[in-house]
């Protein structure tokens, strides 16, 4: 499915699928040698693309496995969409490839850039926030997502700087990039959560602008506190309670949107992650 | 409207809004200063003073933090990232070197060889010609581990092809080996030690490096990554034919160095060798 600029995303795109109120984990290699024995009742994996942009191995013997008896889905960090360089075919090429053997059925990246001057920082870096950056961004965004021949999800960021010349607030920004592209948005309320900390706005007045028929999927996460009370978008520790006031709220405005638990530093082991996981179930109930 | 993507000809994005490329140079520039490490504490000193002040003049200062200090976070997680990922893919040089030099030559080289890939695995690619070069950092042990290590990395991921039977054709046509296969040889007995320091989290073990020369080949089989230890001429034979140079012209090539025990010993053997390489799928 590819969508234009003119048309929005089918309503409910993503979860009319067999993804509806799906429950996912992010699949990490320490966690493998429990899934391969267990092979415990997941809705979803969601597996970090560039992981598996490999020629040969154990990461895609193991990929295989899990493809036999889960459905994947596609997360990347290296798209660098915002980047002010051209896109890198040669990286999209590899990811087409890997979206093809995996069929997932949507993949995202992040909202920022990651390389200049041929230098890749393996971070996910912030921009200003201005009509003609959005602009840029989306063109090249609906690029890719005809390229790859699957509908792309972007997502929000967690962020510790702000730039002095945005004309824009990070949700108007947001919104603006993917109606114009066409594309839908993974919302990671966890980033918004972070950010709204960092930036000192409410992140209720994010979720207000955000248009719930391009939500493809929402991530979950837990944040690091720094000395100055800012936040670090660490992985590495459970859903905050503010967190899952947004999660319950975003519920309401999208009943059955697949949700996912990231946990990438000071991992538990699976079941833990996973009971984590499985209390979004929970909440959406209560909404 | 679906795109069509014709080779060769891919459609460009309009050209970036003006200054957005000028500003990502100066945040990369910012993010990749040097940490200049102090101490096997963890001890390091964050060079804001070196932000390009075109930049800091950009951020908004917040928290009673001005703009370079807001700008620290990135800098630093950049580097931790980093860091983190060579500790793990080089435990036996991180541990010769110890950590707080390990983490000082790791920025030098980073510095020198910024990634260039958006694939982590690559991230030391040039990491044994950078060891070479240095007046500071390199030496025979660190050069000979580094190449040790990534050889390792290597075989985790790289291709497998289908692998060749040998056949006639194979005296004549250059055999290939298996892209995940790498031919080391090393003096100081670095695969035991490597394997003895990836299995001492306290980093207790004391590395006493003394000289004895092997060769090897590291390469994937089915249960994983494998060293495999080879004589001084299998390695020297495999050596020819991963350069290209077909079945006879290697053998030949390589009686031409030995003497005339060294030849019996080869024409004694060479049929049981491509035979053990032929069945554990090295060519291809």
């Amino acid at each position: 499915m590819t969508a234009t600029a003119t048309e929005p995303l089918p309503m409910g795109a993503a979860h009319a699928g067999p993804l509806a109120h799906a429950v996912g984990v992010g699949l990490r290699v320490v966690h493998l040698p429990h899934i391969f024995t267990h092979w415990p009742a997941v809705d979803f994996f969601e597996i970090v693309s560039e992981n598996f942009m490999v020629d040969g191995g154990l990461p895609r013997e193991n990929l295989e496995r899990i493809c036999a008896r889960y459905p994947v889905v596609q997360h990347g960090v290296s798209l660098s969409i915002a980047s002010a360089e051209p896109l890198d075919f040669d990286y999209l090429r590899r990811l087409k490839a890997l979206c093809d053997r995996t069929d997932t059925p949507w993949f995202s990246d992040h909202l920022c850039w990651s390389q200049s001057g041929g230098a890749h920082l393996h971070d996910l870096l912030p921009t200003p926030y201005t009509p003609q950056i959005a602009s840029f961004i989306a063109e090249k965004a609906r690029i890719v997502q005809d390229f790859i021949g699957r509908p792309l999800a972007l997502e929000n960021l967690s962020s510790y700087v702000s730039f002095a010349d945005s004309t824009m607030t990070e949700w108007d920004f947001y919104r603006a990039v993917v109606e114009q592209a066409g594309v839908g948005m993974m919302l990671d309320l966890n980033n918004v959560y972070v950010s709204s900390v960092n930036h000192h706005f409410d992140p209720m007045d994010y979720l207000a602008a955000v248009p719930w028929e391009r939500v493809m999927q929402i991530h979950l996460a837990g944040p690091s506190e720094q000395p100055d009370g800012s936040l670090l978008d660490t992985h590495d520790s459970p859903v905050r309670d503010p967190v899952w006031a947004l999660y319950r709220h975003a519920c309401r405005q999208r009943p059955g949107i697949p949700t996912l638990l990231e946990w990438d530093a000071s991992i538990p082991p699976f079941p833990e992650v996973h009971a984590q996981a499985l209390l979004a179930r929970e909440h959406a109930r209560g909404c | 409207m679906l795109r069509l993507f014709l080779l060769g000809s891919m459609p460009v994005a309009a050209e970036a809004p003006p200054g957005l490329s000028e500003l990502q140079a100066q945040f990369s520039e910012a993010m990749r200063t040097p940490l200049r490490i102090l101490d096997a504490a963890g001890g390091y000193v964050v060079q804001t003073g070196a932000y390009p002040p075109a930049l800091t003049g950009r951020i908004t200062p917040d928290r009673g933090q001005p703009g370079a200090a807001r700008l620290s976070s990135y800098n630093q997680q950049y580097w931790f990232r980093l860091l983190t990922v060579m500790q793990e893919e080089y435990p036996l040089l991180r541990h010769l070197l110890g950590v707080t030099d390990f983490n000082a030559m790791v920025i030098d080289y980073l510095t020198a060889h910024p990634s260039t890939s958006p694939r982590l695995r690559h991230l030391s690619d040039r990491l044994v010609g950078f060891l070479e070069g240095s007046q500071v950092w390199g030496g025979p042990q660190r050069v000979q581990c580094a190449r040790l290590e990534h050889a390792y990395i290597q075989a985790f991921d790289a291709a497998h092809r289908p692998s060749m039977a040998l056949t006639a054709a194979a005296l004549t046509a250059p055999l290939t080996v298996q892209p995940h296969l790498s031919l080391v040889a090393e003096d100081w007995d670095l695969v035991y030690w490597r394997a003895q320091v990836r299995q001492d989290a306290d980093d207790a073990i004391a590395v006493t490096l003394s000289a004895r020369t092997a060769w090897w080949v590291i390469w994937r089989g089915a249960e994983g990554t494998i060293a495999t230890r080879l004589g001084r001429h299998q390695h020297a034979l495999l050596c020819r034919l991963a350069a290209g140079e077909p079945l006879g012209a290697a053998c030949a090539g390589l009686a031409e160095t030995l003497d005339a025990e060294g030849q019996a010993l080869v024409m004694e053997n060479i049929q049981a060798w491509f035979a053990q390489w032929a069945s554990a799928g090295w060519f291809c």
